[in-house]
């Protein structure tokens, strides 16, 4: 099941210069593909315009042939698990576990399930001792790996993820990775934003260079071929 | 000087600006007669429009806060079952006086506040910061007060973000009743407001590392002046506000 973008067309409200122009590109399920490009160039727009934060001008988001531009965020998050820049705006609930529960408690899960899975989340990113605390109170890289926790453990069939490693120090920047690969094999579609080139080159399969609004470049990481947006 | 392309309400003294929404906002909470509290707010319009105020662009950017006053209105008047009969299908009683004119009073109530706000809406947060100091209002008091003012819009991005991502997470925000959605809100409330104090727990830190309260005053370029115009407002309102509250209170 692919994840296909077709011409999308944004602008900011009350901005007249389009950050998105016409942008297409295709991710695959069961790949990492990353998602790189300047500063400022759009790319967090894009991630955002993709789960249903703000609604493409024009353009389709097809995943699996079903448009996702008309669903609410609800609906399009049950297939899409997206993790945002600032780590401390995705927090809200009083303790660390009900964090990670709170999106299985919406997947309708059982009870049992949900507890289950709470334990295995809670333990692969080493949360358990925190598990009664109050999210706030966590530090910044323990708050990013909370969303983290929460946001997969929903199992989701493509997980975007802004500036994942952005405050994961060297163990767990490489955890990351490791996890990343494991729901990749397993058949999730990942896609990486991110300025760490050497976390994009050792984990992804293909990157996406975003420049003037569209896909300018694609390079396959494995081979290092290039292909060039205009050629297709 | 730089009083060229300003408005009348925007030439005025800031303390003045601030005496008027102030004796408004006394009045609107005083009264409860919709009568007089329509009264009330024409007399805010006529001040705004007098002072050639921005009212449509300000409309526009508070649409929503409007959906929500009529959404008041709406639940007051139906959940009122005593009084005279206004409006009966066969025998189920749908709206009453009574319960129309308490929802009248509340929301003409919450218009005044608004457009009061508007006032002082059309002053910038260091003039108030300074008119405040002039009054002899400790800075530190002042100073807070305005921080919190400013803090207003960026607590609304984070409510908007903490949103974002419940919904993300399988939160139904899009068509689900009403009760449904103020429940959500109302929990989601808890860590916003969390946020925010953290926020302003940082930056008192740092205004504190940056010698804040270092030192015991500050001196300012500018002074505030009072026109007489200005002085005509600052006598006249408390002193019809209060008349106004003797005569129809
Ligand atoms: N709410 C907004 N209103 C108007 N313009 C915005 C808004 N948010 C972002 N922009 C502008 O859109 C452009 C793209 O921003 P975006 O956040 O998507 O960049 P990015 O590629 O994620 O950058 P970074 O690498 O710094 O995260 C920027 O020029 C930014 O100033
Ligand atoms: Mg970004």
């Amino acid at each position: 099941m692919d994840l296909i973008l077709e011409n999308l067309v944004y602008s900011y409200p009350g901005s007249r210069q389009a950050i998105l122009r016409g942008l297409s590109a295709k991710f695959s399920c069961g790949a990492i593909t990353a998602l790189t490009g300047l500063n400022g160039c759009g790319k967090t727009t894009l991630v955002k315009n993709i789960v249903g934060i703000l609604r493409p001008k024009s353009g389709r988001i097809l995943l699996g042939g079903s448009d996702l531009t008309s669903l609410s965020i609800a609906r399009i998050g049950r297939k899409i698990g997206c993790l945002l820049q600032n780590p401390s705006c995705q927090l809200f609930s009083p303790t660390v576990e009900e964090e990670i529960a709170y999106g299985l408690n919406n997947q309708g899960l059982s009870r049992a399930l949900v507890r289950k899975k709470t334990d295995y989340y809670l333990d692969y990113f080493q949360l358990s001792p925190y598990r009664g605390r109050f999210p706030f109170h966590l530090s910044r890289g323990e708050k990013q790996r909370l969303v983290l926790a929460a946001v997969l453990a929903m199992e989701p069939d493509y997980v975007l993820l802004d500036e994942p490693t952005a405050s994961l120090d060297a163990y767990w920047r490489k955890n990351l990775g490791k996890y990343l690969r494991k729901i990749q094999k397993d058949g999730c579609g990942v896609i990486l934003v991110s300025h760490d080139s050497d976390f994009v080159e050792e984990y992804a399969g293909v990157e996406l260079i975003m420049e003037q609004g569209v896909i300018s470049k694609e390079i396959n990481l494995a081979d290092g071929r290039i292909k060039n947006g205009a050629d297709e | 000087m730089e009083q060229m392309n300003k408005t009348p309400l925007e030439c005025l003294d800031p303390r003045s600006k601030m005496m008027m929404t102030l004796c408004i906002s006394t009045l609107a909470i005083a009264f409860s007669r919709p009568v007089v509290l329509f009264g009330i707010l024409l007399f805010c319009l006529l001040i705004l429009l007098a002072g050639k105020a921005p009212v449509k662009l300000f409309l526009q950017k508070i649409r929503a806060l409007l959906y929500l006053i009529l959404f008041l209105f709406i639940i007051q008047c139906v959940f009122v079952r005593e009084g005279e009969p206004l409006l009966q299908i066969d025998s189920l009683i749908i709206i009453t006086r009574l319960g129309m004119e308490i929802a009248l009073s509340v929301v003409l109530r919450l218009l005044i506040l608004v457009f009061s706000g508007m006032i002082l809406a059309s002053g910038q947060v260091r003039d108030y910061l300074l008119a405040l100091v002039q009054c002899r209002v400790p800075y530190e008091l002042a100073f807070m007060v305005m921080m919190v003012i400013r803090f207003i819009p960026l607590l609304r991005q984070d409510a908007q973000d903490v949103f974002y991502a419940a919904q993300m997470r399988g939160t139904e925000l899009e068509k689900v009743p009403f009760q449904k959605k103020l429940s959500i809100l109302l929990r989601l409330l808890l860590p916003i407001a969390a946020g925010a104090l953290e926020r302003v727990r940082i930056m008192s830190i740092a205004m504190e590392t940056r010698m804040f309260r270092a030192y015991s005053g500050r001196t300012y370029h500018r002074i505030l002046t009072l026109s007489n115009f200005d002085k005509t407002i600052l006598l006249l309102f408390p002193v019809c506000t209060l008349a106004a509250g003797l005569l129809l209170g």
